[in-house]
């Protein structure tokens, strides 16, 4: 329940729409591969450096962690196959005798899975999150403002001590 | 509109990062030691415990002090001990996330010392696969001689060869009689002896009448003709006779031959089920099998153990180039394409072992070079060369090399010398009949496997032997007490054939002379006894086969056949003069 309220929070936010949906595209790749890769220091750089919106990023990540977690054993065959792949063998040849492709681990079957998809749906997931977020402000976010329900539990001890603690206004 | 770039990211991200790098080398060093336990532990099945690891950034070196690894069938014991491990990396290597040590220097190294608390962790030592190389040796039991088994039950269970060589005979007599009826058919039969006869009367009745003499001259050439006609089927006669005696001869030594074969039957059996001198290599087995399987199987266990890790990346089925590795970790599995560069993922390029003998110890010496996960990356096979003595032994040195650069065909070749191992040091056959109470042994072993083929001899020279047993058959005990007598024993044991399911063979000519003598005097009656039923049993089956052979070989009445027609055709010629 906190974490919805957190991301309509956030969707009312002024933040811009494209810092949201940059977060969100760059939380997939976090995501989808395993955590401690280099490529992901690159995310992070990139998430602090500029004007992503940092609480849409942590969400997102969370959020597509779960799912590269149940999708594990796809990600994992699917790169393989890509590795295995007569096609790209001359690529993955030639990045894996350079020392950046070899620190890179991208030979690695999970990871080259998960970052192959995510940076495939990296642009697609970017327009998809601008669209929403855009069309949420233009037509649900007056809705949701007024609703009751979402007042009563902004309004409820729980969400006012969570509010107090974490030093955000309601 | 403001700045995209968030300056006070970049300060996060930096601090972030500096904390993170200096944590790593403040942790670098229990990160290592913990992941040495993990995977040592889940490698070898049983705790690896390590007290301290250093890392020097400057020099690339990696020092490990107190290494301990417990011995997985033995937890209150550990499988060796070292003081302390220097690891000299290879900085540039590990740009290329390649492991390769330079030299690693192992010192003060102690094979099992015991343990203060167990060290259990998996029962993965189980989990190898059986391999009992001795499975096939017959058990003394069976050779004693109260054990000796009835004859007729030997006729039963054993397929004799003289049923199958009279059938054999009886089948190349028929044929062989067959063509010399054939030939004796083809000869002048009874109608063409009349009409010889018949020319004969025609032309003596033409030369009585009138001028006998012009008679005589105008018949000349017919006489002649006649002549020549009875002297060619004589010849064919004579030509056959040679065949008929030739086809006598053979079939009287087939014949010959065939009377011998329940004497051989019984030999076969004889020396199968009774202890003759040949038999008393089953002896050596049943004494020393147990043991020396047990031995191989610890040896075999261990080399199964490693095997895995001395090439650990197989293969692809799509594509000969790429490798897939065999183990799935956090990141999948890692997968090696061509390497313009090629180094093996983990390479030990030397390792120094040196070691004072202590309580438990053993003083090791000694170079191994070149190990490493993948052989076929590295150009040179992993050797080594060690030697040393320990408190069990006085002296052993091993040299070998395996060469599992070609994975299609890889092999190993080990020389090991070992003097006055003790033998009570040793751990015993649990289910051996025996106890090796004294004893030393010098052991001498060539190793050789080449694919799944093992050819390997392994000499045992034993002296000062003092073997009990609980058992009390006087035939055992006798055996005992004589290899307890001998100054020395050599043994020798051949391993050969597919590796996971060996030939075995052990022979020792000093106790094939015990054996030998051991069946003179102690089982000479029971044996003479045995002997004379398996003759007996043997001559029940096989007298009436013989009789009937013997009644067959006979190819007298075609031979007074051919005589005949002989006989006929000579007076003819006579008469025709």
């Amino acid at each position: 329940m906190l974490q919805l309220l957190k991301i309509i929070k956030i969707l009312n936010s002024d933040a811009s729409p494209s810092a949201i949906a940059s977060a969100i595209s760059l939380a997939l790749i976090l995501g989808l591969t395993p955590l401690f890769s280099p490529h992901n220091l690159l995310v992070l750089f990139i998430v602090l450096l500029f004007r992503v919106h940092l609480g849409s990023f942590i969400l997102a990540a969370l959020g597509f962690s779960l799912i590269g977690l149940a999708t594990e054993p796809t990600l994992e065959a699917f790169g393989l196959s890509l590795l295995q792949s007569d096609a790209y063998q001359s690529i993955w040849t030639s990045l894996y005798n350079t020392q950046i492709g070899r620190l890179s681990l991208f030979n690695y079957s999970t990871t080259m899975g998960g970052l192959f998809i995510a940076l495939v749906s990296f642009i697609p997931v970017w327009l998809i999150s601008l669209f929403i977020i855009k069309q949420y402000r233009q037509h649900i976010m007056a809705w949701i403002t007024k609703n009751k329900l979402i007042q009563i539990l902004k309004g409820s001890t729980i969400i006012q001590l969570y509010n107090r603690t974490t030093g955000e206004q309601s | 509109m403001s700045s995209p770039i968030r300056i006070s990211g970049l300060v996060v991200f930096a601090a972030t990062l500096a904390v993170t790098v200096t944590t790593t080398v403040l942790l670098i060093d229990p990160i290592i030691g913990q992941s040495i336990r993990t995977a040592g532990s889940e490698m070898i099945g049983a705790k690896v415990e390590l007290d301290e690891v250093e890392t020097s950034f400057s020099e690339q070196r990696l020092t490990l002090s107190t290494l301990k690894v417990t011995d997985p069938r033995a937890p209150m014991k550990n499988l060796f001990e070292v003081s302390e491990i220097v690891v000299d990396l290879d900085a540039d290597a590990l740009l290329w996330n390649k492991v390769v040590v330079d030299e690693l220097s192992i010192t003060d190294f102690a094979l099992n010392t015991p343990r203060d608390e167990s060290g259990d962790y998996e029962p993965r030592w189980v989990e190898a696969s059986q391999w009992n190389p001795m499975a096939s040796v017959t058990g003394f039991g069976d050779m004693a001689v109260a054990n000796l088994p009835d004859a007729e039950a030997v006729i039963e269970q054993e397929s004799l060869q003289t049923p199958e060589a009279v059938e054999a005979f009886k089948t190349q007599l028929a044929q062989t009689k067959e063509q010399l009826t054939n030939d004796i058919n083809a000869l002048p039969d009874q109608s063409a002896i009349d009409a010889y006869r018949a020319r004969v009367d025609a032309i003596k009745n033409n030369a009585s009448g009138g001028n006998k003499l012009l008679g005589l001259l105008s018949q000349g050439k017919e006489i002649k003709q006649l002549r020549n006609d009875i002297k060619a089927d004589l010849d064919n006669i004579k030509q056959l006779k040679a065949k008929f005696k030739t086809a006598q001869q053979e079939i009287t030594q087939q014949y010959d031959a065939l009377k011998k074969m329940p004497g051989k039957d019984w030999q076969r059996l004889k020396a199968k089920y009774a202890l003759s001198g040949s038999g008393v290599e089953q002896i050596v087995s049943s004494l020393f099998g147990e043991q020396i399987g047990q031995w191989s199987q610890t040896a075999w266990h261990y080399y199964q153990m490693v095997s895995p890790y001395l090439n650990s990346y197989q293969p692809s089925t799509e594509a000969d180039e790429v490798k897939v590795a065999q183990q799935i970790t956090s990141r999948g599995r890692q997968v090696l394409f061509e390497d313009q560069n090629p180094l093996p993922n983990l390479l030990m390029k030397k390792i120094n072992l040196s070691s004072e003998l202590q309580d438990y110890g053993i003083a090791l010496s000694g170079i191994i070079e070149h190990l490493t996960t993948e052989p076929d990356r590295w150009p040179e096979p992993t050797t080594l060369a060690l030697e040393g003595n320990s408190s069990i032994l006085d002296s052993f040195k091993i040299n070998g090399t395996l060469d599992h650069r070609n994975p299609e065909n890889s092999s190993d070749v080990l020389n090991l010398n070992a003097t006055g191992v003790v033998l009570s040091a040793l751990a015993q056959a649990t289910d051996s009949e025996f106890v090796i109470n004294e004893g030393e042994v010098d052991i001498s072993a060539d190793i050789l496997r080449k694919g799944d083929q093992i050819d390997s001899t392994l000499d045992l020279n034993f002296s000062g032997l003092n073997i009990t047993s609980e058992l009390e058959n006087d035939w055992q005990k006798q055996l005992l007490n004589a290899v307890n007598r001998l100054a020395s024993l050599s043994v020798t044991v051949v391993l050969k054939g597919d590796i996971n399911n060996p030939s075995v063979s052990i022979r020792s000519n000093d106790l094939n002379v015990i054996g030998a003598a051991l069946v003179q005097t102690m089982a000479s009656e029971e044996m003479a006894k045995f002997e004379t039923q398996l003759q007996n049993a043997i001559n029940d089956q096989t007298s009436g086969l013989l009789q009937e052979a013997g009644s067959l070989a006979d190819i007298s009445t075609l031979l007074e056949q051919l005589n005949l027609k002989e006989s006929n055709l000579s007076d003819l010629l006579k008469l025709s003069r």
